[in-house]
């Protein structure tokens, strides 16, 4: 290779890594809020909206910023998080690039650039799935992709620790010129340079540190590598999960209507048969029908006599709403047990939501963590979270508090299904009481507004009597702040409905279209009060 | 003869009126206070009312609330201006209520009754039940209002207590100490003194002796306690003791309330010193020394002073004289003490001597000396024949205590002989043993002998589960299945019994078929989350509603 070639190599490898450690800060930016399942779309869109609005004001005197909302939201309707499908995009490229590059590099410098490129493609994967809505396909790619970097990175630092050992160990080796005393099937575990008398050695990497003793050094040192590695990978990890992100919001679709229960309208349709003339002289004899016979065909419609929502505007909504707001579905987080069970119904209820109110929704459900609740502002918060599960409910005080605080500071309501056993039932109750300890829970009654706005619901269906056959709520200022189904009504929302009869699993949709429906009218009222008290 | 005749009719008419008078009084005991009429206007009302009103009570009363709610609907209807309408109004609240639709129960019953008939005492009883429906809704704060009002409009009424103690509930719930006490304080001391009353005033008194008693204020407790108990000595002393004792053991668990509870387990030993007779030569004062000493005994046993204990059981010996009845309290408290020795020296004291013996025997019992207290149990044999049943029951306990499955099973049939009129529990005893030895066929044989079905049929199963004998398990699965209180269970443990065989398909089969017909029971449940882990199978069928 040429002088020239090889700058000219060295130029272009330069430029790559700069355009690479670019992309990739703005990757990672994208890939850190994103895994705390936060929009920072939504946060750049205000930041945009806002300077937007600034040179608006300032050049052209007007401050109307619709049209900015417009653009930048329902410019890709397909897409909730539109920042991120681009960012993660066009990571794809360098990604290309260096894995082109890599075949013409040395094996250890390849392996790097491999090890590197497994990040960016999981997360493009992982975010894929997310944005498709194939929610377990999401879960399987992000936990194997956890796995893969375990092993990689258990990789790397063994390969990385046995590097430096066998330099420290051949340095000695140099230096005093002869081997221990020891065998060479001991050589496999033990150091084989002898160590100075006298001397303490308190480097990590070196196999004759003090700490190894004088027996297996190797094997000693190997496995304080995998659980130090360990350690830090859960740590890591650990801190990861707990990053919240930065503050997002949660609107509602914006109109009117009223917190009244459908009408029933029963549509009455005269038929009247066929009269038969007969001629009394015709030779054919018949048993003509009574003349007066008139079947009367009863057709049971239900319609909209009204818009279901609540307060003043135009449209079904939320006098509380605004344009871009959405009536979204989101499921708890949580740890301890199956909190992502049946999670592909969540769509089915939401778009089932729509069909029977008209109010717009999100493309998609989501999930939170319960610490990210804390992230929505007092009075832009979800109205409702769901969750469900039938193994253990594990939350620790701070996740109590941030969940007491979404119930009573911030108005929100817990929507809670025994996804599968009594157990979790019992679990979800002791945590009720420590979030809301002095407010014992009650039966919800069957002609409480809940069962009863928009549909009314004369029973409680339930898939399987998991947690008893009663739905319990906890109650806060006249205001269900938790509401306990006891039989899995999730299922009965999944694409088979679980094999269930046709009534049971439509009350099913009905009474999730209830509680969705009672948890916005009531954020919605509380909204108008405290905009009345300012 | 016409006389006589007359007189069959006299003495027949009465009697038939004694049991309608005895009839509807046991059907008016089966209903609430809350939800019974008042004599005054039941006497008002014509016979026709009357029947229909007990048409819609005898619904009522079996629970089915929608028809007893058609039924008094239907006398508001027929007799609207009637006496028992009120009534009827309140009582179809009432079904609603049990029919959870409690704001229609408000809307449409209880508020309307207060509207229409404000003066009447439906209307008042209405007010109450506006208030607990306002709790069943989880509104305490609406309730509380509501409460409070029927107290201060209707003082003299026994619904002012009710209210006070649904109060007490909701200050319960909201951990305000301050107003429990206030609201105890009122139930006790300013509560009429009725029958009625008696269980709210009982509860008040206790409740704030219990309060003062923690809080170090022994006379209060005292004089609480005297306001509900003050014809009862008897009732003052156990209370003033138990309620006492309570709060010294509450005291004395934490080191910072420890002296605290040393003061009070004196001031309640000195209570009860006062109560302790002089003259305890009647048997009456006997038996009053008796209980006494014992209460002191059992508050030095709370602060576990062990040496007053048995100081104060040895007094009781020395005033009472030391019969078995002391003997076993001061073994009881070295045995609490792992005293065992001590413990059976004491037996040995007992004047009856089976009673001591068998002491005895449990005392080694209790120490796993199995072998020493079955020899103490056959020699009970010994001195009392006529029970050796209970003695040889003794020995097959201690047996099965010990897994000792083989000499188990020899005195299960020596039972058989001794007491033959329970065989089949002996045998059900013998198929354990055997069960134990994991000797199934032996143990389905004894299960055969025994007449405890449909349970037979289940242990049978789990013998042939065992064998690996399917077939046989899940026969006897089938004929268990054919009793209708344990369906919903045989046929889950049939789709079991099919997974453990390797029959998957027939295993989720018979899974979807406990969810699909006992779509209610725990099963269903069980089988429909066993299905969506096991095998990922999302169409588990059931389904049902809560009606």
């Amino acid at each position: 290779m040429s002088e020239a070639e090889t700058v000219s190599r060295s130029l272009r490898l330069r430029q790559a890594i700069v355009v690479t450690s670019i992309i990739g800060a703005g990757w990672l930016i994208l890939w850190f809020d994103w895994i705390a399942h936060l929009s920072v779309a939504s946060d750049i869109h205000l930041q945009l909206s806002r300077v937007l609005l600034w040179i608006q004001i300032e050049f052209v005197g007007v401050g109307n910023w619709t049209w900015y909302d417009e653009w930048l939201w329902f410019k890709w309707p397909t897409y909730q998080n539109p920042v991120e499908v681009i960012g993660f995009c066009l990571s794809l490229f360098p990604v290309a690039w260096w894995l082109q590059q890599a075949r013409k590099e040395s094996p250890l410098v390849r392996y790097a650039i491999y090890s590197f490129c497994i990040f960016p493609i999981w997360h493009l994967l992982t975010f894929a799935f997310y944005e498709m809505g194939w929610m377990t396909l999401k879960a399987m790619a992000a936990r194997a992709g956890l796995c893969i970097t375990f092993v990689m990175g258990l990789g790397w630092t063994t390969f990385w620790v046995e590097r430096k050992s066998r330099a420290l160990q051949v340095a000695r080796l140099e230096i005093s010129g002869a081997l221990a005393n020891v065998g060479p099937l001991q050589s496999m575990h033990a150091s084989v340079a002898g160590v100075e008398i006298g001397s303490r050695i308190w480097n990590p990497f070196d196999m004759d540190a003090w700490f190894y003793g004088r027996q297996r050094q190797k094997l000693r040192q190997s496995l304080s590598v995998l659980f130090g590695y360990l350690i830090a990978f859960i740590l890591i990890v650990l801190l990861l999960l707990q990053a919240s992100g930065c503050q997002e919001l949660y609107e509602m679709p914006a109109g009117g209507g009223e917190q009244k229960q459908l009408q029933q309208v029963v549509k009455v349709q005269k038929v009247i048969k066929k009269k038969f003339i007969i001629n009394p002289l015709s030779s054919v004899i018949f048993n003509p029908p009574p003349l007066e016979e008139i079947k009367l065909q009863l057709l049971e419609i239900t319609k909209h006599a009204y818009q279901v929502g609540y307060g003043k505007g135009a449209g079904a909504g939320f006098s509380g709403g605004t344009n871009r707001g959405k009536v979204r579905f989101i499921r708890l987080e949580y740890s301890g047990g199956d909190w992502d069970q049946g999670i592909d119904a969540d769509l089915n209820m939401l778009i089932q939501y729509n069909l029977r109110t008209q109010h717009k929704i999100a493309e998609r459900p989501e999930t939170r963590k319960v610490a990210q609740l804390k992230n929505f502002p007092v009075g832009k918060s979800p109205p409702v979270v769901y969750m469900t599960g039938q193994k253990n409910i594990s939350l620790g005080k701070s996740e109590t508090d941030v969940l007491r605080g979404f119930l009573i500071e911030k108005h929100g309501m817990l929507f809670a299904d025994n996804g599968g056993s009594a157990h979790w039932g019992n679990q979800f109750k002791a945590l009720m009481g420590r979030v809301l300890p002095n407010v014992p829970y009650i039966r919800v009654p069957l002609d409480h507004p809940i069962h009863r706005v928009p549909y009314p619901i004369p029973f409680l269906p339930y898939v399987a009597p998991h947690g008893g056959t009663d739905a319990l709520a906890w109650v806060v200022d006249g205001r269900i702040a938790a509401y306990y189904h006891p039989g899995d009504i999730g299922d009965a929302w999944a694409d088979d409905h679980a094999g269930v009869p046709t009534p049971i699993w439509e009350a099913c949709y009905q009474l999730g279209t209830n509680v969705i429906f009672y948890a916005h009218a009531e954020y919605n009222k509380w909204l108008d009060s405290r905009k009345k008290s300012d | 003869m016409a006389g006589f005749t007359k007189k069959i009719r006299l003495i027949l008419t009465g009697a038939l009126f004694f049991g309608i008078l005895v009839s509807e009084h046991l059907s008016a005991a089966r209903l609430g206070y809350l939800e019974q009429m008042p004599l005054e206007a039941f006497a008002k009302l014509r016979e026709i009312e009357r029947y229909q009103l007990k048409i819609a009570e005898k619904f009522y009363i079996s629970g089915d609330y929608k028809a007893a709610a058609s039924e008094y609907e239907k006398f508001l209807t027929l007799y609207e201006r009637s006496a028992g309408g009120p009534y009827s109004l309140l009582m179809w609240s009432h079904c609603q209520v049990k029919l959870r639709l409690v704001n229609t129960a408000v809307r449409e019953g209880f508020k309307s009754v207060i509207d229409y008939w404000p003066e009447s005492n439906e209307a008042i009883l209405s007010t109450f039940m506006i208030g607990n429906c306002h709790l069943l809704q989880g509104e305490p704060k609406k309730a509380e209002k509501v409460f409070d009002s029927v107290v201060i409009d209707y003082p003299k009424h026994y619904l002012a207590t009710l209210a006070q103690v649904e109060l007490l509930g909701i200050a319960a719930i909201r951990k305000d100490e301050e107003r429990q006490v206030e609201l105890w304080t009122s139930i006790a001391f300013r509560t009429a003194k009725t029958k009625a009353t008696a269980t709210h005033r009982s509860m008040a008194s206790r409740s704030l002796a219990m309060y003062y008693f923690r809080e170090g204020e022994f006379p209060q407790g005292v004089e609480a306690l005297s306001v509900y108990f003050e014809k009862d000595n008897g009732g003052f002393v156990r209370y003033t003791h138990e309620i006492g004792a309570s709060a010294v053991g509450q005291l004395f668990r934490t080191d910072a309330t420890k002296a605290r509870a040393t003061k009070l387990a004196g001031q309640v030993i000195s209570f009860l010193e006062e109560r302790l007779p002089a003259d305890v030569s009647r048997d009456k004062s006997k038996a009053q020394a008796r209980d006494v000493l014992g209460r002191i005994a059992s508050i030095h046993k709370t602060i576990d002073r062990d040496k007053e204990v048995i100081a104060a059981y040895e007094r009781m010996g020395k005033i009472l004289g030391m019969d078995d009845g002391v003997l076993g309290e001061i073994a009881a408290w070295h045995k609490s003490k792992k005293r065992m020795e001590q413990a059976r020296s004491v037996y040995g004291r007992y004047a009856d001597k089976v009673n001591g013996r068998r002491a005895v025997a449990g005392s080694f019992r209790e120490e796993k000396k199995y072998e020493e207290a079955v020899r103490h149990y056959l020699a009970l044999i010994g001195l009392d024949k006529e029970r050796e049943a209970t003695w040889q029951q003794d020995v097959v306990s201690t047996w099965r205590d010990s897994s000792q499955w083989d000499k188990a099973i020899a005195t299960y049939r020596t039972l058989l002989t001794v007491d033959p009129d329970r065989h089949s529990d002996w045998n059900w005893g013998i198929a354990e043993c055997y069960e134990k030895k994991r000797q199934w066929p032996q143990a389905i044989q004894s299960y055969r002998q025994t007449d405890n079905y449909p349970e037979g049929y289940f242990r049978m199963a789990e013998c042939n589960r065992h064998l690996k004998k399917w077939t046989e398990g899940l026969v006897l699965l089938n004929q268990a299945k054919s009793h209708e209180n344990v369906a919903d269970r045989a046929q889950h443990r049939i789709a079991q019994f099919y997974e453990l065989a390797g029959k998957k398909e027939n295993a989720i089969k018979s899974f979807q078929i406990t969810c699909k017909k006992y779509p209610k029971s725990r099963y269903a449940s069980i089988s429909h989350a066993h299905l969506q882990t096991k095998y990922g199978i999302s169409v588990t069928l059931g389904g049902a509603t809560d009606k």
